[in-house]
């Protein structure tokens, strides 16, 4: 059959029509979306309306839920919808927000009360009370929730029950009165306050008829956690853009200053080109980009130290890393402020123990820069020079990736062989699981509100993967103390065991203690009242004092 | 011909199904495990492992992988892939709800590749070895090998940074204006994606033309009186671009993967950000999802190319 060219030429272009129709489909979201937009813009018609455009470092998980897994990105946004009976300052010391002071604790230990705020009323109207704090401890003490922070509660009376499954709720969360919420424990537990104190409280209003074990998944909690006792009320997330919280005439503060909030995940290098376009009023910058938004006009910095570290753990299942003055030879060898003004432009302070604030002694020793004294040390316990250490890490972040090259070149220098292996997160989980590593190179954790919080990265008895102790490290003292610690309710007599249990982990090293990144901001010089916050899930910690002139 | 493309739909269809068995047993056969892979080490603590084992017993991980595999076939068959271990959402709904932007960008970037493509591949044949043949050689060969990630981010820097003209990131303003501002959105992420497209298509186009112009019946249309011009568009050029339509059909998968890229940079709320965060957390149903909908996609392409190409060109015979 022969086709004409009229024929032939009607074909091809259908032909082409019909890729472009491949390729088109539909797209009934995309209609959606604009109509959407618009809708918003007759909406927000108030011409004054202040709106704040801040950075989230990776897309939320849109698990808005204190039970849920910790993801950063939602605890910002978890930050800014809740509220919770203690919060953490810049100094990360805790102080009263839901409570009226921090909790009272009975002389024998066993007995923690927290006074609440009389009057507060949830972003719906319903008044809050003690009801909702013993609603949501019972559903974060309860691992059929999906929560992976039950075992912080395994000193309440109750708890184990509970997490047994042979018990519906904690009987050591009780509500006294409507304003006293009470934790009885079978055992003093000190750090249970600073631990659990600052937990997202929910609205049992809202969710006492979801079943316990469908708490993970339901629509509160995935879509429209939309009762909150925060300074915001959640209204939307726009799926991977943004999500828009507006301001909550009911929080109990009053109202904040800065109508909007709309928290945008974009990649870091797309979040400092917007602070210099106005499209990003606050953002977290790399000190690798400083320099680069110190120039910005109209662009403000300001940093908070960090409350964890970096290190590399140094897994002492291996024969030949057992030896304490392997690990002090590799503390001498490393010039960590070399590395703190390379890497990290100054913003972060060398670490010699993982106690931080007051349970940090200041007679310790500080392993300042001695290769010598380092090479003394291998002489002295005969170190094999020909023994390769693999150091494993997941690449990507820029100033771990530079120590790690750093430590490879100087930790030679002494004739500690070290072998780089860059691994992805899956592999990682494997070779901590199969414990086969040599030596990690991580960071992270908050141990500067509360010193017991040292102790699951430490402890004989919390060795991975029941608790973040990657270097298999034990030391019986070193438990007993920290344990005392948290029985004892003095504060002074408690902060001296810690400085006590901070000196054998100095002087022992179970990790190659690295640094303290601070936390830098960048923000908009209109903004008003920001006070940098090192934790960088929480910047808007005190966002009830912001301003932002128009 | 309408026995060729039932073979060709059932052959498809038992592809389709051992991509689905391959990846499901890749993606659970990779290092790792989502639920320790939620918990960062520092979180751990008493009574996590516990935990831990749990999870994975009710996210049925601990099953033989056999019966997994049955279990998530049995769903799939009845439309269910399953839910995001992250935030227990359908698989499908996450997948639905990105198909838009991501087709809508793609279309865009398509629609660009060709108006760029066609005409500098034309030029470039009809002068052939000139300047502008050489210039169209270098521009091709420049964005192919520059990577996207780097035009993109040049690109913000230029039209964002410093000229202004366009928002740097995401697919609407919030209080924005509708369809003018998603367009203002799309430019930046579509022509890159576009320019990247063009650089073989231009040379692809360029090709078949010269290979057109060698032909007789184009010596014949010249030797009529016919001006180049007229040679060109109405003989030459429209069978030069019956093979193009198999370059574009095998091009759109290859897009996808270029589109995965420029999502990231410019938050742009398609599937590719959905797929780099499930890859990076193991979360297997929505990984299984996601390379299922590529599957398919490479699959109907391939498809449409051959029956578009049997179509058009009366002298491919199918049986």
């Amino acid at each position: 059959m022969r086709r004409s060219r009229a024929q032939r030429a009607a074909l091809i272009s259908a032909g082409l029509s019909l890729i472009l129709a491949v390729a088109a489909c539909s797209d009934p979201t995309q209609s959606d979306d604009t109509g959407n937009t618009s809708d918003e813009g007759t909406d927000g018609a108030a011409a004054e309306d202040t709106a704040l455009n801040a950075y989230l470092y990776q897309a939320p998980n849109s698990n808005w839920s204190p039970m849920a897994p910790a993801h950063g990105p939602d605890q910002v946004v978890m930050n800014l919808i809740y509220d919770s009976l203690l919060g953490v300052n810049p100094d990360f010391q805790l102080y009263p927000r839901l409570a009226t002071g921090l909790p009272e604790i009975s002389d024998d230990g066993l007995t923690i009360t927290y006074t609440l705020q009389e009057g507060v009323t949830w972003s719906d109207g319903e008044p809050f009370t003690a009801e909702d704090v013993v609603f949501t401890y019972n559903m974060v003490a309860n691992p059929a929730t999906g929560s992976p922070s039950a075992g912080k509660f395994a000193d309440v009376a109750g708890a184990a029950e509970v997490a047994a499954g042979t018990a519906e709720t904690v009987s050591g969360f009780t509500a006294p009165d409507e304003h006293t919420f009470q934790i009885t424990l079978t055992k003093p537990n000190i750090g249970i306050v600073g631990l659990t104190g600052n937990i997202f409280i929910i609205p049992q209003h809202a969710l006492a008829d979801v079943p316990v074990d469908e708490m993970d998944t339901t629509d509160f909690f995935t879509k429209s956690p939309t009762v909150g006792l925060g300074p915001y009320v959640f209204q939307e997330y726009k799926t991977d853009q943004y999500v828009h919280l507006v301001k909550n005439p009911a929080f109990r503060e009053g109202e904040v200053d800065i109508d909007e909030i709309y928290l945008r995940p974009v990649t870091s290098d797309v979040a400092t080109a917007q602070l210099g376009t106005g499209e990003m009023d606050l953002a977290q910058i790399s000190p690798a980009d400083l320099e680069t938004v110190e120039a910005l006009d109209g662009i403000e910095v300001a940093s908070g130290p960090g409350a964890g570290f970096i290190r590399t753990s140094v897994n002492q299942q291996k024969p030949y890393l057992k030896d304490v003055r392997l690990r002090q030879a590799m503390l001498y060898a490393v010039d960590r402020q070399q590395l703190i003004d390379e890497a990290l432009g100054g913003k972060a302070q060398p670490v010699n123990a993982s106690f931080m604030t007051d349970a940090l002694p200041d007679d310790l020793e500080t392993y300042d820069y001695d290769p010598d004294k380092a090479r003394e040390l291998l002489a002295e316990m005969n170190w094999d020079p020909n023994q390769v250490i693999q150091l494993t890490w997941i690449p990507g972040q820029r100033d771990r990736d530079t120590a790690a090259t750093v430590l490879e070149a100087q930790l030679g220098e002494v004739g500690i062989k070290l072998e780089l292996n860059q691994v992805q997160p899956g592999e990682m989980t494997d070779m901590m699981n199969a414990q086969s590593y040599d030596m990690t190179l991580y960071g992270g954790g908050n141990y500067a509100t509360e010193p017991f919080a040292v102790y699951p990265i430490d402890s004989c008895s919390t060795w991975y993967p029941n608790g973040a102790n990657l270097s298999f490290w034990c030391n019986e003292e070193f438990d007993r103390l920290m344990l005392e610690a948290n029985a004892t309710v003095d504060e002074a007599a408690r902060y001296d065991l810690f400085q006590q249990a901070a000196r054998i982990e100095n002087a022992e090293v179970p990790m190659i203690y690295l640094y303290n990144p601070d936390t830098i901001w960048a923000h908009t010089d209109r903004l008003q009242g920001f006070e940098p916050m090192g934790d960088q899930t929480n910047p808007f910690w005190n966002v009830q004092e912001w301003s932002l002139d128009s | 011909m309408a026995a060729f493309v039932v073979r060709r739909i059932l052959v498809n269809i038992v592809v389709f199904m051992l991509i689905g068995i391959g990846v499901f047993l890749l993606v659970r056969a990779a290092p790792g495990d989502p639920v320790r892979m939620m918990i960062s080490p520092e979180d751990l603590q008493e009574g996590s492992e516990q935990f831990i084992q749990a999870r994975r017993a009710e996210l049925g991980l601990d099953d033989p992988i056999l019966v997994q595999y049955a279990r998530w076939l049995l769903d799939a068959i009845s439309g269910d892939l399953g839910s995001s271990f992250l935030n227990r959402e359908p698989v499908s709904g996450l997948l639905l709800e990105r198909l838009g932007p991501t087709v809508l960008l793609m279309s865009t970037a398509l629609g660009i590749s060709l108006l760029i493509a066609v005409p500098l591949g034309t030029i470039a044949a009809v002068r052939r070895n000139t300047g502008v043949d050489y210039a169209a050689a270098a521009l091709s060969l420049g964005v192919i090998s520059v990577p996207s990630f780097f035009l993109g981010i040049t690109a913000i820097y230029v039209f964002s940074l410093q000229l202004g003209w366009l928002p740097s990131s995401g697919m609407s303003t919030p209080d924005g204006g509708g369809g003018a501002d998603v367009l203002k959105h799309l430019i930046m992420p579509a022509a890159i994606l576009g320019l990247a497209a063009a650089g073989p298509l231009t040379r692809y186009v360029r090709g078949s033309l010269i290979d057109e112009l060698s032909a007789d019946y184009v010596r014949t249309a010249e030797a009529k009186g016919g001006s180049l011009a007229r040679v060109v568009s109405r003989h030459a050029l429209r069978n030069s671009l019956i093979p193009l339509i198999t370059i574009v059909m095998i091009n759109i998968p290859q897009m996808l993967a270029g589109a995965v890229v420029l999502e990231q940079v410019f938050a742009w709320p398609g599937m590719g950000q959905l797929a780099v965060r499930a890859v990076n957390t193991q979360d297997y149903p929505v990984i299984v999802g996601f390379a299922l909908y590529v599957a398919a996609l490479v699959l109907v392409c391939n498809l449409v190319a051959d029956i578009a190409y049997a179509v058009v060109d009366p002298r491919v015979k199918v049986t």
